[in-house]
């Protein structure tokens, strides 16, 4: 099988290497403001040129940052077998949840705030999805839970109800600490994480060319622990970056090298995600708005860059829709964003599963169509099998005009391996009317909390979460 | 005579230097300031409100609408009566402590002050005793507090709070508006108000200071 991956070019080379020359200029003359002193002195400290809070980055400092930075990295799994590499070579696209929606939406209960009792279900649902790859971040936030609270309470969570790789969130220098240490008291073993990338985090700039002081304090907290770092911008074309497309691709990448750069000065060979989502808005308010194909334009020409010049992992933001509802738009909109990403090779997509009104909600309905969907797009990207047999030529000849394929052995053989619709209708028309003629929210409906009603109650060792339990509460006391 | 509806025209162009003329020209004819200032420059941004509300003008083209409006107010003010410009409402408006977040605040500061209020933009990360030591400086009539992170709303929370100990909250009313945020939470707050827009806070402002 031949990946197709990486096929969907926007830009020729020529524009690529313009691109990357535009983007020295920038970090060289422009700078990029970092509002944390600390991060400030690490560039200082390896002689970049610092004003004020503008820190100017040579093209030399840059290409050591490129030079040092993994190609690629195995993110290591509570269960090792869920382990997954992600960089250079792999075939198909990586998938993980939401981050950041405040609301989720259901057929039965309707739009609403997110509770924990959300969280714990969204968790559960991706322990238990095929597609979904690493876990992590907050598929909502549960709002009833305290503020001061919240970060270690979902980071409890989320080691209770997933043992695939994991991904962690923004947060203080101390909060981060206290996540480590509850992840190694589930790993079993204090001192674990330097060993192995376990956790990775999504930091974002604030566009144009700042990084605010909490997301340098993470940044430097999870380098210095040797923990993958994803710098993920979003700037707003014509509002936080250039209108021209190729202007905001410029432009996120020296927010995004930036980011590199001090992850590598802080602890060379730090795993790092390249990871541009930028956005063209909605012009008439200003407004984000994830459906417009000349966003995914945006991030493909970054994507290139990464893949082609810095040969750097990348990750985006796939499965987006500006949709309210879970219907048409929604639909073409998280297909268009996801297929266009996955042709161009993206290592890592996020925001995939249940994404409604722009990222303010997760869907459990849409978590499951987008889950066929998802897995549709994995398909295609895995291509086509052209091994000798394949062309099928005895087959053709033995067959010939007459007689059917079907009583074959080789479709015998194969009859359960081609792609197949886990909530789309297949019947016929007949079929489907004598069955109550459903419509696909009502399936997903009833298949979301089929998975929910076969899902553990935990998956961590009783011990273990009891220990982790009174760790979170002498902390919060 | 003011011709009310060419200054409006090319306010509407975002032409800074048409209604800059324009104005010179009206006052050089013996129009009462004031009577520019509503008649003209103030109901044409009107108008610009409801187009953009409507999605008919697109932000790009209501910002360059303000500033030109702007213009023609510099020229005015010397001319006005102190009391034309204050009767309508002083503002402070800030994005919390801790969020850095500012392009939507500073829209609606743009299109607060060009409906007619004096408004006071005080940047982003202001703490509580900040939004209350500027809103006792300037007088103000209304405190706009902006937020886009979830983790910075709990500052709203803290920042009415102030205004309650320190015995403003009678004479000043709090709007409150974000991505994030939404009226329940603002009811949960105690704010006066939410808009979930520029258009609908300035709707929501002239209501509020009525």
């Amino acid at each position: 099988m031949t990946s197709l991956a990486g096929l969907l070019r926007v830009a020729e080379t020529g524009t690529l290497e313009r691109l990357h020359d535009a983007t020295l200029e920038i970090l060289k003359e422009t700078g990029v403001v970092f509002k944390s002193e600390e991060a400030r002195a690490v560039f200082k400290e390896h002689g970049a040129k610092v004003d004020g809070e503008v820190v100017h980055i040579s093209k030399q400092m840059l290409q050591h940052a490129i030079d040092s930075a993994p190609k690629g990295f195995n993110w290591i799994a509570r269960d090792r077998t869920k382990s997954v590499y992600v960089g250079n070579g792999q075939a198909t696209t990586r998938i993980s949840p939401n981050n950041g929606p405040i609301f989720v939406q259901d057929l039965d209960g309707g739009r609403r705030p997110g509770g924990m009792e959300d969280l714990v279900r969204l968790y559960k649902l991706c322990q238990a999805s095929l597609v979904c790859d690493v876990v992590g971040g907050v598929p909502v936030l549960p709002c009833e839970v305290p503020d001061n609270a919240r970060h270690l309470m979902v980071f409890h969570e989320l080691l209770r109800h997933t043992d695939k790789p994991l991904i962690g969130f923004m947060a203080p220098r101390n909060t981060v600490m206290d996540m480590f240490e509850m992840l190694e008291i589930s790993m079993g073993k204090p001192g674990r994480l330097p060993e192995d990338p376990l956790i990775g985090v999504s930091i974002n700039p604030l566009s144009p060319l700042r990084f605010d002081r909490e997301s340098c304090e993470t940044l430097l907290t999870y380098a210095r622990f040797r923990q993958p770092v994803f710098v993920l911008s979003c700037a707003q074309a014509g509002v936080s970056s250039p209108s021209s497309l190729l202007g905001t691709a410029v432009m996120q990448n020296a927010e995004i090298l930036s980011g590199l750069v001090l992850t590598q000065l802080v602890n060379p060979g730090t795993p790092f995600m390249y990871s541009p989502a930028s956005a063209v808005p909605n012009m008439a308010t200003a407004g984000y708005v994830t459906g417009s194909p000349e966003s995914n334009m945006i991030n493909i020409m970054d994507i290139q860059v990464a893949r082609e010049i810095y040969n750097l992992p990348c990750r985006s933001m796939g499965g987006l829709t500006d949709a309210k509802e879970v219907d048409c738009q929604a639909g073409y909109e998280t297909m268009q964003n996801l297929m266009m990403l996955a042709m161009a090779g993206v290592h890592l997509v996020n925001e995939c599963l249940g994404v409604l009104d722009s990222i303010m909600t997760t869907s459990y309905e849409k978590f499951v169509i987008d889950e066929e969907i998802i897995s549709r797009v994995l398909r295609i990207q895995k291509g086509v099998d052209v091994c000798d047999t394949a062309f099928s030529l005895d087959v053709i000849k033995e067959i010939g005009q007459t007689g059917s394929y079907l009583m074959h052995q080789a479709t015998f053989e194969s009859c359960r391996k081609s792609w197949r619709p886990t909530v789309s209708s297949w019947s016929s028309f007949a079929d489907w009317e004598k069955k109550g003629k459903e419509d696909i929210l009502r399936r997903a409906n009833r298949k979301w909390k089929e998975i929910l009603e076969k899902s553990p109650e935990k998956i961590i060792d009783r011990t273990v979460d009891k220990e982790i339990e009174d760790y979170v509460s002498r902390k919060l006391k | 005579m003011l011709d009310s509806q060419a200054i409006i025209d090319i306010l509407m162009q975002g032409d800074a230097e048409g209604v800059t003329a324009k104005v010179k020209s009206a006052l050089d004819q013996g129009v009462p300031a004031e009577d520019i200032l509503n008649n003209a420059l103030i109901a044409g941004m009107d108008i610009v409100g409801e187009r953009m509300e409507n999605c008919d003008m697109f932000i790009p083209e209501v910002l360059k609408a303000a500033r030109a409006m702007s213009a023609g107010l510099d020229i005015l003010k010397p001319h006005l009566l102190e009391q034309s410009t204050m009767a309508k409402g002083k503002v402070v408006i800030g994005t919390v402590k801790g969020d850095l977040h500012d392009i939507g605040k500073n829209l609606v500061a743009v299109m607060l002050e060009s409906s007619g209020l004096e408004v006071h933009n005080i940047g982003v990360d202001v703490p509580p005793e900040d939004f209350v030591q500027q809103a006792k400086a300037h007088n103000a009539d209304m405190v706009c507090l902006s937020a886009l992170l979830t983790t910075t709303m709990p500052m709203m929370k803290a920042t009415v709070e102030a205004f309650n100990e320190n015995g403003l909250r009678d004479r000043i009313k709090i709007m409150v508006g974000g991505a994030p945020v939404t009226q329940s939470f603002a009811d949960s707050i105690a704010a006066d108000g939410y808009a979930s827009d520029a258009g609908s806070a300035v709707k929501l402002a002239k209501k509020l200071l009525a």
